[in-house]
């Protein structure tokens, strides 16, 4: 994918200056080896890549932290030639883990990012590294919070399955994108999907992103946030496809309509039974193959797949089409699970009602903080499982800021 | 007033590719054992997929001519 040259319709949001990002050598070398010569003719010491390092850094000023975890801090900037154009700082820490480089997450987030640009999709709008050596991402900042806080806000907002399709609608758009790209999100759930201040849903957080592996090549099977986990992967398979990210998504999808999250299992063996519960259990006969898989165990006696009338009954407000999309997102065979592209045609979209228009979808003030939280998390981990930093970012008061 | 446009789900993204079809199926001896091997398919590893990025990989940039288009922005 470092050779697609994708141009995207309604990714104007950039700033222009964003023309420079990550290439900005193109302009100015000519592939020559950057070297800055001083009158006399010897070199300055200073090459040109740092020079061009200082000039990106400067446009930008760093402004209050938003938040502060293990793997970043984040912080509220603005443009040094515009000050009410903001934008998140991402923070990249030097981890103890990895002392002979980058961190995995920097590099995965660096390098799928840069590679993406869609209105559905968080845009990575600089990168430079400061004085001490960190990575830090210059992020569209995202003021309005993240899906988690609109589902868990019960009491103070309401929405409606107008709505859902709405946000659904942006959230498939983007990981159809991912894949026509071939990348897997790998930690798709609510907390990762940021809201802009136009009511946007844009997904973030790649910090375990990857390509698509060619056959005979194995991936982690560690990897999706375990309430939103496959079943293959909670069995350890080493091949997988996109068909991951679906099922995350149809699990955002069942967070969405029950305001709770739907399979929230405390350890993998208890999400996999929560799993044959609620949807039914893995067998050789609707998964062929499935008890060949490095982890597969299912506990007796199995509980048969769950039919349509099972879902009306928990999900009836999305609708005849909104279930049968989201039971087709939630098939436990990866292989007859619906894609990112197909589920993009289905035909609840078209159904009644109508998805809410952006500019009138529910919305919550105050999300700057919150931005800070989600993108300084290390990928892969729920809410609580990090409680320390939690308590410390939660504490930062950012109310009085537009 | 202007009639209202039908919601479109793909935001008005089109990325089928315009140089080549892709086939449902390719015949490669590197792929044989892929196709049979079982942890692979009950994985949901999907053909299909590497089939499009393999393609679009040898396809993309095909009429890209960079020192033409840099040429004149040095």
């Amino acid at each position: 994918m470092a050779n697609s040259p994708l141009v995207v319709p309604g990714s104007a949001e950039k700033p222009t200056q964003d023309k420079s990002k990550l290439s900005a050598t193109a302009n100015s070398s000519k592939g020559a080896t950057p070297e800055v010569q001083t009158s006399n003719g010897t070199s300055s010491g200073r090459d040109l890549a740092e020079q061009m390092n200082e000039e990106e850094k400067s446009k930008y000023v760093k402004g209050k932290k938003l938040g502060e975890g293990t793997y970043a801090n984040v912080y509220l900037g603005h443009l040094r030639d515009d000050p009410s154009k903001f934008v998140a700082i991402k923070k990249i820490k030097i981890q103890k883990e990895y002392t002979e480089g980058m961190a995995p997450d920097a590099i995965r987030e660096l390098k799928h990012l840069q590679e993406l640009s869609h209105p559905n999709i968080i845009s990575l709008l600089s990168v430079f590294s400061s004085k001490d050596q960190n990575l830090n991402l210059v992020l569209e900042f995202l003021p309005l919070g993240d899906l988690e806080m609109l589902i868990k806000d019960v009491s103070g907002i309401r929405y409606g399955v107008a709505d859902i399709k709405a946000w659904m609608g942006m959230l498939s758009r983007a990981i159809w994108f991912c894949h026509a790209n071939f990348v897997l999100h790998r930690d798709i759930k609510p907390n990762n999907l940021l809201i802009s201040s136009t009511g946007e849903v844009k997904l973030a957080d790649f910090g375990l992103a990857r390509s698509f592996s060619d056959p005979y090549r194995q991936m982690t099977s560690n990897v999706i946030t375990r309430w939103y986990r496959p079943p293959e992967l909670l069995f350890g398979t080493k091949h997988y496809s996109g068909a991951v990210d679906i099922w995350s998504v149809g699990l955002v999808f069942a967070e969405l309509i029950l305001r709770t999250p739907y399979i929230a299992g405390d350890s993998e063996v208890h999400q996999i039974n929560l799993i044959c519960q609620a949807i039914g259990t893995p067998t050789e006969e609707n998964w062929p193959g499935v008890s060949q898989l490095p982890e597969y165990t299912v506990s007796d006696p199995p509980v048969p797949v769950r039919q349509k009338d099972h879902y009306l009954a928990t999900f009836g407000t999305a609708g005849h089409e909104g279930v049968d999309l989201l039971m087709k997102m939630l098939i436990l065979d990866p292989r007859k699970r619906i894609t990112a592209e197909e589920a993009l045609r289905h035909g609840w979209w078209a159904a009644e009602p109508k998805p809410t228009k952006t500019k009138d979808l529910p919305r919550k003030a105050g999300g700057g903080d919150k931005m800070g939280e989600d993108l300084k998390r290390r990928p892969g981990v729920l809410d609580g499982e990090e409680g320390r930093e939690k308590k410390v970012a939660r504490k930062l008061d950012f109310s009085g800021m537009k | 007033p202007v009639a209202e446009k039908p919601y479109e789900p793909f935001g008005g993204v089109d990325l089928a590719p315009s140089r080549y079809v892709l086939q449902e199926d390719y015949d490669s001896e590197w792929l044989a054992n892929a196709k049979k091997d079982q942890r692979h398919a009950a994985g949901g590893f999907s053909l299909h997929e590497y089939y499009a990025r393999t393609m679009f990989e040898a396809f993309s940039g095909l009429g890209v001519f960079i020192e033409d288009e840099m040429g004149s922005k040095a």
